[in-house]
């Protein structure tokens, strides 16, 4: 580790943040260059703590921050950073991917106006997702997880002035969204997430009075204290879940990624495919060892965070791949299955939690969150050189673009095959391994969602890559040949990045066994194990690693098979096959609105508080208490002076009879005095 | 006169050395014209100062006092207490004051220009600006009831005549209702103190807390009287009707005061007056002003929501951000109540930023005030938008501005409250009030998007940013706001120690 790597990591890319503003007053040149350089410095940070990661090594370092806490009897809260093999991991690939997508940057946002922010807000964001991963404790975290949330509304948004060609949606009467809405509704849905999230620290707090996950792991009183009180330990779960699911998009909270796309594909490549949507899968996974001694303590009331946390991720893995096998929008396709292959990550956490030994499903979340990361860059990068070119956001508006776009076919071709879990890719390996921990877990049920869902993942993904790539140009494609736009391959240096990924993930994928056992050594220090008391499954007749092996390749053909016959062969229309049947168009047309749950969401959330609001400024604000105070009440004050300023006459004969009456009035009332 | 301060009597010439600056700017004024604007900056500046170099002995010592002799028949001194909770107020208060001096100076030659005023005007705004800081900052530091209630009117006098004077629409009916309803608030107030004396002997607030033994049950009719003027102030739900006017009517630069640094006082007084030496009493009132918070920091995020003109909006806003304060402050425990205290700063400084905001857009666009008419600014005034987003995520409690230290510190002491009574109500109460924390982005990203973001609106081609005297009060509030989100010790520091003696 080089001096003061977990403090530089995140330090220099917001200085990196800062200084490239100042470089931008000389030349623009000098900008990226500052900024691609003090992204570079952070990924030399990260890498210098690998050793660390190698051995396991857990260094704690600590600064002061709040102390006065202490003097309620609360533990101080200090400014720590934890650099243990979670955090490592995570820095790693959270700058090495950041730097690769920076370095695209240059090419793919070449020539537009406002590249000072752009910088600015890339930096910034590598600087708070490198704070959050290597924060000890939740306050400090949380700065990281909102400045993420922050970064991420500001460059969804970085489009603000909503120009036609920047919203995504459609076609009509599909709602489109221009990108300044896109931005505030991720900020807003995710925000919700983290109202649950904060109360469920906050309950935490108050019976550990502390904020540190050390000092949360290292003392199990509280949790005693929290057990006291039932139903408290399953308010806490979930209410906890909500951050998480917030920032991952998970259902309930899973809208707002599809719409993320309005900003520059860089963006969605880096902030809503591979790294901050990871943000609540670290989250989930810097808590597990937490929650989970406790549930196999015997605090089972743990299970239902376990339990809920693998179904809603299963859940969700299904419901986005449903959702991305009709989209038209080539990022939102991606856009979908990063929701869909995140539900995956949170399965295999649930089941993890749900096993005494934990590190099975643990490694296998964090593996398969390595290798969606990488191969799931590389994917948005490629389809923001396709973008590029074809000046288009629709699959329906490309094709036939392998001759004119070899590189980023290949690339392409290799990362989603690896997405679709095609072997021996990195994405084989890693989902491999989740549907090994749910067998040995003897969840079936979670696991025949998981193998669902993959055989989708693959339709899906050949239904992407022969539309794009294959069969004849579209309409648009040959309107823009005749005006003379010719299609060409994007330059080097866009390329070049999702080259590399691509290449990363053959890697990955080559040493993928290799790489989960080593893996599983380093996390298997940092969970308790359990000693679970439950009798032991009998060992299965097939052993887990054949048997997922088997089933997700008969998945893999249950969903390549129809996509190779619809789009390569072109034995059937898709669009005909569809309208011909009742069942498959009503299904169709349910996943093409979303479930409904997006529209539903605007309905309740949206339209009708807003309408709430000015219907109660309407009817109580206005008609009843502005009202009673401004016009009823001044009303019977003058009502009441309008009475009384008929005794003042001003005829003195009046007065007289009044003083007269008066004194007569105030000797009566001393007589009546004194005879008490 | 006991003071530990390395500057003698340096409370005194907080208030004071603007006090005398009051007469001066006006002769000064009426020579000088808007430039007397920079003589009104020399004492703020100072005061600013002073406070300044008292953290240290606040910090080390936990308080610095000051007494004068005052009316020695009636045994009444002229005292001023420094300590962890009214310093943060007082510098946030005279901080306030001087940036939006700045602000001030050219936004309101534009709106005597309108009105067709000569150099008297500027002098009457300048005296006028010098004295109501002078009551906002006295009511902060006083220590005996009849000083703070001195105080306490003398910030409504003349912030009173700048509303009417230099203010927008029906400005002088506004005034009159304002007026009203603050003097209406501080005579309750008044009944409250007046029914101290005769029970304690005494106008110290270090005395009340004897009421409470001796008389209980006056010890409760009095912290009502003074909770109820102290929330007539704070304009909570329901007695809230005259702020939305005043403070949209009022002229840019003074809602800008008026309405996170005054209205906040009330919180502040719950404090001092009645949580200190009532805490009990008021403990018992918790649960009511529990629902009561909410029902505020909903009510008026909502109708934010439905409002059109940005100055109105922004009251709606001050009325639930008082919501918050009050939250805090219901839920009687150390955590919550810093978080208040912390939390008037936060919102003071934010609000600052966007009542300076709104003033911008005014003077930019020749008044327009509808939101309806404005979009697609950013473009025109990129440090204006910046300004508007960074002051709605700081009353978000986004990080790392100082509302989100602020509001954790708040929302935490809350849940704290609501575990250690096992009252589900108030963890209903916590859980709704986080949540509506999501209301309050929700209204504030949606202004700064109609306002921003989009398309150019018509007629604002020739929007920009304003000249620098308006744009270094703007820089100076995010810096701070900023700084305290990364290092909140600063505030907390004074802070915690202080609020923890006066909680049982």
């Amino acid at each position: 580790m080089l001096p003061y790597a977990p403090w530089l990591v995140w330090f220099l890319p917001l200085a990196g943040a800062l200084i490239s503003i100042v470089a931008s007053k000389f030349s623009s040149k000098l900008r990226d260059g500052v900024a691609l350089a003090f992204s570079f410095a952070a990924v030399v940070m990260a890498v210098s703590m690998i050793p660390e990661l190698l051995l396991g090594i857990t260094i704690h370092e600590e600064a002061k921050w709040l102390p006065s806490l202490s003097a309620l009897g609360l533990s101080e809260l200090r400014f720590g950073l934890l650099v243990d093999p979670l955090s490592i991991f995570m820095a790693n690939v959270v700058s090495i991917i950041s730097f690769a997508v920076m370095v695209y940057s240059i090419g793919y946002m070449k020539g537009e106006s406002g590249l000072t922010r752009y910088w600015f807000l890339m930096n910034f964001f590598i600087a708070n997702m490198l704070l959050l991963v290597m924060s000890d404790n939740f306050i400090q975290l949380l700065i990281g997880w909102e400045g993420v949330g922050l970064c991420s509304y500001a460059l969804i948004g970085f489009w603000y002035s909503d120009e036609r060609e920047h919203w995504v949606g459609g076609p009509a009467p599909t709602p489109a969204y221009p990108p300044s809405h896109c931005g505030m509704k991720a900020f807003i849905i995710t925000r919700v997430g983290d109202a649950a999230l904060l109360v469920a620290i906050f309950i935490i707090y108050v019976y550990s009075k502390t904020f540190s996950f050390t000092e949360l792991q290292g003392s199990t009183q509280w949790i005693s204290a929290l057990g006291n009180t039932p139903g408290l330990i399953t308010l806490v779960s979930l209410l906890f879940l909500g951050g998480p699911f917030g920032k991952s998009a998970q259902f309930p909270f899973h809208e707002w990624l599809p719409e993320a796309m309005a900003g520059p594909t860089s963006v969605s490549a880096l902030i809503h495919a591979a790294t901050m949507v990871n943000a609540g899968v670290y989250l989930i996974a810097r808590v597990f060892p937490i929650f989970h001694t406790a549930y196999w303590l015997g605090y089972t009331e743990f299970m239902n965070f376990f339990v809920v946390l693998a179904w809603v991720g299963a859940f969700t893995a299904i419901m986005a791949a449903t959702q991305a096998i009709v989209a038209l929008e080539l990022k939102k396709i991606l856009a979908y299955s990063t929701i869909s292959q995140i539900g995956y990550m949170m399965l295999a956490l649930g089941i993890a939690g749900l096993t005494a030994e934990g590190v099975e499903g643990y490694v296998s979340s964090i593996f398969h969150l390595l290798s969606h990361a990488v191969f799931k860059a590389s994917l948005f990068l490629a389809a923001g050189a396709i973008i590029h070119a074809t000046h288009s956001i629709y699959v329906t508006d490309t094709g036939g673009l392998r001759g004119k776009m070899q590189k980023t076919f290949w690339f392409m071709l290799i990362t989603a095959l690896s997405l679709s879990g095609v072997p021996p890719l990195s994405g084989f390996w890693s989902k491999d391994a989740i549907l090994v921990s749910a067998i040995e877990a003897g969840q079936y049920g979670l696991l025949a969602v998981a193998l669902a869902t993959s055989a989708m993942t693959f339709f899906y993904t050949l239904r992407m890559i022969f539309r794009t790539f294959l069969g004849e140009p579209s309409l648009h494609l040959k309107e823009m040949e005749r005006e003379g736009h010719h299609v060409h391959e994007s330059p080097k240096i866009m390329w070049i990045p999702y080259g590399a990924l691509a290449l990363g993930t053959i890697v990955i994928g080559l040493s993928g066994p290799f790489l989960e056992d080593h893996l599983k050594d380093i996390f298997s220090k940092l969970l308790v194990t359990v000693e679970s008391s439950g009798s032991i499954i009998a060992s299965p007749i097939i052993p887990p690693f054949y048997l997922a092996l088997s089933l997700s390749l008969a998945m893999l053909m249950i969903g390549g098979i129809p996509a190779y016959l619809l789009y390569v062969r072109r034995r059937a229309d898709s669009q005909g096959i569809v309208d011909k049947n009742p069942l498959l168009k009503n299904l169709s047309s349910f996943f093409w609105n979303r479930w409904h749950i997006n529209s539903l969401y605007y309905r309740l959330f949206v339209n009708n508080v807003i309408a709430f609001g000015r219907k109660t400024y309407d009817a109580l604000e206005t008609r009843v208490i502005d009202r009673a105070f401004n016009i009823i009440l001044p009303g019977l004050m003058i009502g009441l002076y309008n009475r009384f300023k008929r005794l003042q006459t001003g005829v003195l004969s009046y007065n007289m009879v009044a003083v007269v009456l008066a004194l007569l009035f105030i000797i009566l009332m001393l007589m009546n005095f004194g005879r008490f | 006169m006991s003071s530990l301060n390395p500057i003698p009597s340096s409370l005194l010439q907080v208030l004071l050395v603007p006090a005398v600056f009051v007469p001066l700017v006006y002769l000064l004024g009426r020579r000088m014209g808007k430039n007397v604007g920079y003589v009104a900056l020399i004492p703020l500046a100072y005061a600013t100062a002073l406070l300044a170099f008292s953290a240290p002995s606040v910090l080390s010592q936990g308080r610095v006092t000051e007494e004068y002799l005052w009316a020695p028949i009636a045994g009444l001194n002229f005292g001023f207490l420094l300590d962890g909770i009214s310093l943060p107020l007082a510098l946030t208060i005279v901080f306030l004051c001087l940036v939006t001096t700045l602000f001030s100076m050219p936004y309101i030659e534009h709106k005597i220009n309108e009105q067709g005023g000569d150099n008297t005007a500027y002098s009457i705004y300048f005296s006028m600006y010098l004295l109501y800081t002078v009551g906002m900052v006295g009511t902060v530091l006083a220590t005996n009831l009849v000083e703070f209630y001195l105080f306490y009117e003398l910030m409504l006098i003349p912030s009173w005549l700048l509303l009417s004077t230099f203010g927008y629409g029906q400005k002088e009916r506004i005034g009159i209702m304002y007026f009203l309803w603050t003097h209406i608030g501080a005579l309750s107030v008044l009944a409250g103190i007046l029914a101290i004396f005769p029970v304690v002997g005494s106008f110290e607030i270090a005395d009340m807390h004897i009421l409470a033994s001796a008389n209980p049950q006056l010890a409760a009719w009095v912290s009502a009287a003074l909770l109820l003027g102290f929330l007539v102030k704070m304009a909570v739900f329901g007695i809230h009707v005259w702020l939305p006017y005043a403070h949209a009517e009022a002229p840019t630069p003074i809602s800008a005061l008026l309405s996170p640094a005054m209205i906040g006082l009330g919180a502040y007084a719950i404090v001092r007056l009645v949580i200190t030496p009532f805490g009990g009493v008021f403990n018992s009132f918790s649960d009511i002003l529990f629902i009561w918070a909410l029902v505020t920091m909903v009510y008026g995020g909502l109708m934010a929501l439905a409002q059109d003109d940005i100055k109105r909006l922004l009251a709606y806003s001050s009325i639930s951000q008082m919501g918050y304060l009050l939250l805090g402050l219901a839920s009687f425990t150390s955590l919550g109540i810093s978080g208040s205290i912390f939390h008037y700063v936060s919102h003071g400084l934010s609000k600052c930023i966007l009542f300076s905001v709104a003033g911008i857009i005014i003077y930019r666009t020749h008044g327009v005030r509808s939101i309806g008419k404005l979009g697609g600014l950013a473009k025109k005034m990129p440090l204006t938008a910046l300004a508007a987003l960074i002051g709605f995520l700081g009353i978000a409690g986004v990080p790392p501005l100082s509302g989100f230290q602020s509001e954790w510190l708040l929302f935490s002491g809350v849940v704290a409250s609501a575990m250690t009574t096992g009252s589900v109500l108030r963890l209903i109460v916590a859980i709704s009030a986080i949540f509506s924390s999501v209301l309050t982005a929700g209204y504030g990203l949606w202004t700064v998007r109609r306002i921003f973001f989009g398309p150019l609106a018509d007629h604002m081609e020739e929007a920009k940013d304003p000249p620098v005297l308006m744009m270094v009060p703007l820089i100076l509030l995010m810096v701070v706001a900023l700084i305290l989100g990364i290092y909140p010790a600063l505030v907390t520091d004074v802070l915690i120690p202080t609020i923890r003696t006066v909680l049982p």
